[in-house]
């Protein structure tokens, strides 16, 4: 056993496994992080705001409010998950949920404006994945953005209409 | 002991792969030694994974790359597709003074980084050839243009790089696969620049990129470009050139190649009755065992820094500086390129036309500065590197915006933005330097590379005046300027590590001579950037090919002449 399994099984033994997280080079130890149920509520509220249905899906067709929870699992360091948390608690983004669309629509538009205006990082991260959930999901890459894995060709100039034809 | 090779070659990237190509091919009998892993294109390519299907949205775990990749995670290409081919700087540490950091970004595996790179291909020309004896600063060349240029012909037609033929004195143009050309808004950019800029250019880029098939190509298994623009995952088309595409299996086809993964090379190991080189030491990168390997000669292509290295860890009683170090100058003059100094601008019009297909290629602006004396505060030049393209669903993302109107704003294509990055000459300082740290050794044994290098005032005058030629160039044109920056990224960004073990005339102040062979041990040879007398300012990466194409062709006279 070496010196960090040691300690990890003594903080274990003597109860003090929040302990556990200051210990250096033991995050991999860590239970995987899991989402509680209502966080992720507000989370898909926020994504069904930011990017409802229109004449096309919305970020809620193709979950990506899913896609931003298992970024917050698997990719943000425990130092982004605690500032992304913080901000999916943040009292004006809980209202949302108790809001109709119309009037949560006008109170995250007005959030995300302050938050420009403040250079609020946290705020353009969280809309940074969940727009790639939304525009980077394989429906909207698909039926919208029609991506081709495979080009085969390239051409220099190509008229818009022809394109989307 | 394993003796019987006629060549010992150490790394099997883009310059290695050639070396081994050219000696098989002229009869000898050669082993490759490669400290990385090998490369199965079938199982460590992901060019087929659709954006969606790349784990975490294609980005590294933060802690991930924190922990292992503190330096490589760096550069904008390092995302889950193409991971398993940077190096961990966690096993591979290096270290600088604090205040002069040195990003020394690097792949370990068969094909080392000719499968990463960008495959930007540019000639020298002998405006870079004279400059050093010109100007004063670093040795003379101990070659010029005409004594590549047949070599240039001779990588270029087996690689395959598109291109246009443009006649430009600076730029030499060279035997080329028709081009990916200039989308309908750079043409555009183009004509007003040529307008607007006495002696300007906008060109296609030359790219190492099949655009079409010649038989030697096929033969190899080679196939077209299918304009993904996924190179940086490896091809499974092998439309781009890498070692692992086309030199080493045109070297297997010789049957004469031993290519030895997991084979650290520690030193070069000489003859004391001889001085001679004699062969390697190894240490096998998985079980830590180590080998000798012996040859007739050996070729140094671990790339600049760690060919360097190597020979400085090679020092023995009759050279206690280094092995092949009677100059001093092994380890110095370490150069990169001026990097990072870029442009955005958004160009209005054209909002009825797009592009179909991925290009995995761009603009390039050749040099127009210094080319006669034109009484600037520095030395030398600079071209660009860039497109223009249409933004795409991401330009939602850096202003506020939320909703139904703002998310069908973002569906169709945005408009055309220009993004241009200058590529600077910078200049060889012996005070640029890698040497041995002599307190820090890695997990096999090796003395680690301690890296000192700064750009100096020609670099800082250069990067304000290649910001300010951008701007006034999309100023000029109408173009709104969106962002600018003069400061260079660190040195080692720009990822042309040179110098370090240079070619010149004169044994006093240069490694290498005119035929990369050390001046001081006959049967030593260097071709990969250790061995430039100057960085001028084209990517280097098929100067490196041509210099190693070439110089095996000679080791292979001379050996066959009885000289070494
Ligand atoms: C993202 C990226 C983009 C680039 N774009 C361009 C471009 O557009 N144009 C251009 O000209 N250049 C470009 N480059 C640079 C180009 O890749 C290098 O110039 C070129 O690969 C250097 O060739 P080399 O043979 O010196 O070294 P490498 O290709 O790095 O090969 C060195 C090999 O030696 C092996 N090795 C190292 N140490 C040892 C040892 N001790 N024992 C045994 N083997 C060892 C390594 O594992 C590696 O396989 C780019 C590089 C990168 C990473």
């Amino acid at each position: 056993m070496d010196r960090r399994d040691f300690l990890k099984e003594a903080i274990l033994l003597v109860g003090g496994a929040a302990a556990l997280t200051a210990l250096p080079g033991c995050s991999w130890q860590d239970a995987p992080y899991s989402m509680a149920a209502d966080v992720k509520k507000r989370l898909e509220r926020i994504g069904e705001i930011m990017i409802p249905r229109t004449k096309t899906f919305g970020a809620s067709d193709v979950d990506a409010a899913g896609f931003v929870e298992k970024l917050i699992a698997n990719w943000a360091s425990k130092e982004t998950r605690g500032k992304l948390l913080s901000l999916i608690g943040n009292p004006h983004l809980v209202a949302l949920e108790k809001m109709d669309d119309a009037k949560a629509t006008a109170a995250l538009s007005e959030f995300d404006a302050a938050a420009y205006g403040k250079d609020n990082k946290d705020w353009k991260m969280l809309k940074e994945l969940m727009m790639l959930g939304y525009f980077g999901s394989e429906r909207y890459q698909t039926e919208i953005a029609k991506f081709e894995l495979v080009p085969g060709r390239y051409d220099p100039c190509v008229k818009l209409e022809e394109e989307a034809a | 002991m394993s003796g019987d090779f006629d060549a010992i070659i150490v790394g099997s990237g883009m310059s290695g792969g050639w070396v081994a190509k050219e000696l098989t091919e002229r009869g000898l009998k050669v082993v490759v030694l490669e400290r990385g892993r090998n490369i199965d294109p079938t199982t460590d390519y992901r060019d087929f994974d659709n954006p969606w299907e790349l784990e975490n949205g294609n980005k590294i775990p933060q802690e991930e790359a924190e922990r292992d990749y503190a330096i490589q995670s760096q550069w904008g290409g390092f995302n889950t597709a193409t991971k398993h081919l940077w190096v961990k700087d966690s096993e591979h540490p290096y270290t600088t003074p604090k205040d002069k950091p040195f990003l020394w970004i690097r792949g370990y595996h068969v094909g080392g980084r000719s499968l990463m790179w960008a495959r930007q291909s540019y000639r020298l020309s002998d405006i870079d050839f004279e400059a050093n004896k010109k100007d004063g600063h670093g040795v003379d060349w101990p070659i010029r243009y005409a004594d590549l240029a047949p070599w240039y012909d001779h990588v270029e037609t087996f690689a395959g790089i598109s291109g246009t033929k443009e006649g430009l004195p600076q730029l030499p143009d060279g035997q080329f696969l028709k081009p990916m050309g200039l989308n309908c808004v750079e043409q555009d950019f183009a004509n007003r620049v040529a307008q607007a800029f006495d002696g300007r250019k906008v060109i296609p880029g030359r790219n190492a990129n099949l655009s079409e098939v010649t038989k030697i190509q096929e033969s190899l298994g080679r196939g077209a470009c299918q304009f993904r623009n996924y190179c940086a995952r490896g091809c499974s088309f092998g439309a781009y050139f890498s070692s692992v595409s086309a030199t080493l299996p045109a070297a297997k086809q010789t049957g004469l190649m031993t290519l030895v993964p997991n084979a650290v090379v520690m030193k070069v190991i000489t003859d004391p009755k001889t001085g001679r080189a004699a062969g390697v030491q190894v240490v096998d990168s998985v079980t830590k065992k180590p080998t000798t390997y012996t040859a007739r000669m050996v070729f140094l292509n671990a790339s600049a820094i760690t060919s360097a290295q190597i020979l400085l860890n090679s020092a023995n009683e009759a050279a206690p500086r280094g092995l092949a170090n009677s100059s001093d100058q092994l380890g110095r003059n370490l150069m990169d390129h001026l990097f990072g100094i870029s442009t955005a601008a958004e160009v209005s019009g054209f909002e009825d036309r797009t592009t179909f297909g991925r290009r995995p290629n761009g603009l390039y602006i050749p040099r127009f500065r210094n080319l006669d004396d034109e009484g600037l505060d520095f030395v030398r030049g600079y071209g660009y590197q860039g497109s223009i393209s249409r933004k795409d669903w991401e330009r939602g993302s850096n202003r506020p915006g939320i909703g139904g109107e703002w998310k069908d704003s973002l569906a169709g294509p945005g408009g055309w933005q220009l993004g241009i990055s200058g590529f600077g000459e910078m200049l060889p300082y012996a005070h640029n330097r890698v040497t041995l740290n002599p307190a820090k050794k890695d997990a096999w044994g090796m003395p680690i590379p301690h890296i000192e290098c700064e750009h100096g005032e020609n670099e800082r005058k250069m990067a304000e005046k290649i910001s300010a030629d951008a701007r006034e160039m999309c100023e000029k044109l109408g173009y709104k300027v969106v962002h600018s920056n003069a400061e260079a990224a660190e040195p080692g960004k720009g990822i042309h590590e040179m110098g370090t073990v240079r070619m010149g005339r004169d044994p006093k102040t240069s490694v290498l001579n005119a035929w990369n062979q050390s001046h001081d041990i006959p049967n030593l040879f260097c071709t990969d950037g250790g061995a430039m007398t100057s960085s001028a300012c084209q990517n280097p990466s098929l100067t490196y090919m041509a210099l190693s194409a070439r110089a095996s062709a000679h080791a292979v006279e001379l050996l066959q002449e009885g000289k070494i």
